[in-house]
């Protein structure tokens, strides 16, 4: 007589299951029923198991750089490639060891090294929670931009400078790299600044990545910069 | 030897990356009084436009606000050197307020 159903667990039986085909079991059966995928696809469950894609204008984690305590430049290199065209760069936190120092932007190439040539214009305006006061930084074809122009505290619970920037068309050499962003930090007197900033470079060029560091002394950071998914 | 951070690796910099390094922190030294003249600056700035209104057509503005606004425009011709700087810019540790006279409105 044929046998139409064995039951395992009653029948004892012991051993290792064959592996061959298994991808190509369900997720019912506890596999995922899926063969193939490629590079940053995720599972998303939709009554059957598929590979998705990011979704249009989601961010995509490109990188992080923190810095664990003091040092004297943070940079994420190697970040800008022509899969994205537009990216954010978060600045979680940027504090200065000086009491006072201002937190500098420079853009960086693919050796990796810094781009320090007079082609960065910008302008950033911060106004105190205090009296309104705003604080300015504004200059054309110079060699970095200034984020905090009226120093930065260096009171590590305060976390410094935060911000987040968003930088368009850095890797397409035959376009200028533009970026613009609002912020916050603390100054060396407690009191608490808003404002928002603009940068510019005016050389072509195919900047791959960024750096912060403060006009004087070191700082202790921590970056993430992500890419965003073209519709 | 300075540490630097690179896509959360931090290491020694390089003998290239230390000397740029170095150099920017002399170059913050060397710049301390134009530094404090561009914060001067500023602050002359927000106080002028604080009270540029009293120019305006219906409004009169009296002599001691016209000879304010123009000790603050003449400071920097007034104030020529760092140890100059520094009392412009000194401010009360309790409040954090300016305390040269010369910041305060008629």
């Amino acid at each position: 007589m044929a046998l139409s159903k064995i039951d395992l667990d009653k029948a004892g039986v012991t051993g290792t299951l064959p592996t061959t085909n298994l991808d190509t079991v369900g997720v019912a059966q506890g596999g995922t029923g899926i063969t193939s995928g490629t590079t940053d696809q995720y599972l998303k469950f939709t009554g059957t198991t598929t590979l998705a894609s990011a979704g249009a204008g989601g961010l995509v984690a490109l990188g992080q750089v923190d810095s664990g305590g003091n040092v004297g430049e943070i940079n994420l290199d190697n970040k800008f490639s022509a899969t994205y065209k537009n990216y954010l760069v978060i600045v979680d936190k940027m504090v200065p060891a000086t009491d006072g120092a201002n937190i500098i932007f420079r853009l960086r190439d693919d050796t990796p090294s810094s781009i320090s040539d007079s082609n960065y214009d910008y302008n950033t305006r911060a106004w105190r929670s205090s009296d309104n006061t705003v604080y300015l930084a504004a200059n054309d074809n110079v060699s970095a931009v200034n984020f905090s122009d009226g120093g930065v505290s260096n009171t590590s619970s305060r976390q410094g400078l935060k911000m987040a920037l968003w930088i368009h068309d850095p890797f397409d050499s035959t376009v200028k790299t533009s970026g613009h962003g609002t912020l916050m930090f603390v100054n060396t007197g407690g009191v608490s600044l808003g404002g928002y900033t603009h940068f510019y470079y005016k050389n072509n060029a195919s900047p791959r990545g960024v750096q912060f560091y403060a006009n004087t002394g070191n700082v202790n950071g921590r970056i993430k910069i992500y890419g965003v998914v073209d519709s | 030897m300075t540490k630097i951070a690179i896509n959360n690796t931090v290491r020694d910099m390089t003998a290239e990356e230390q000397a740029e390094y170095d150099t920017r922190q002399q170059a913050y030294i060397d710049d301390g009084a134009n530094r404090k003249l561009a914060e001067i600056k500023q602050i002359r700035l927000q106080k002028l436009i604080e009270t540029d209104f009293y120019a305006l057509g219906d409004v009169t503005m009296s002599d001691e606000m016209k000879t304010w606004r123009q000790s603050l425009r003449d400071i920097p011709a007034n104030h020529v050197n760092e140890a100059a700087y520094d009392l412009l810019l000194a401010r009360d540790p309790d409040t954090n307020e300016l305390t040269h006279s010369i910041w305060s409105k008629p």
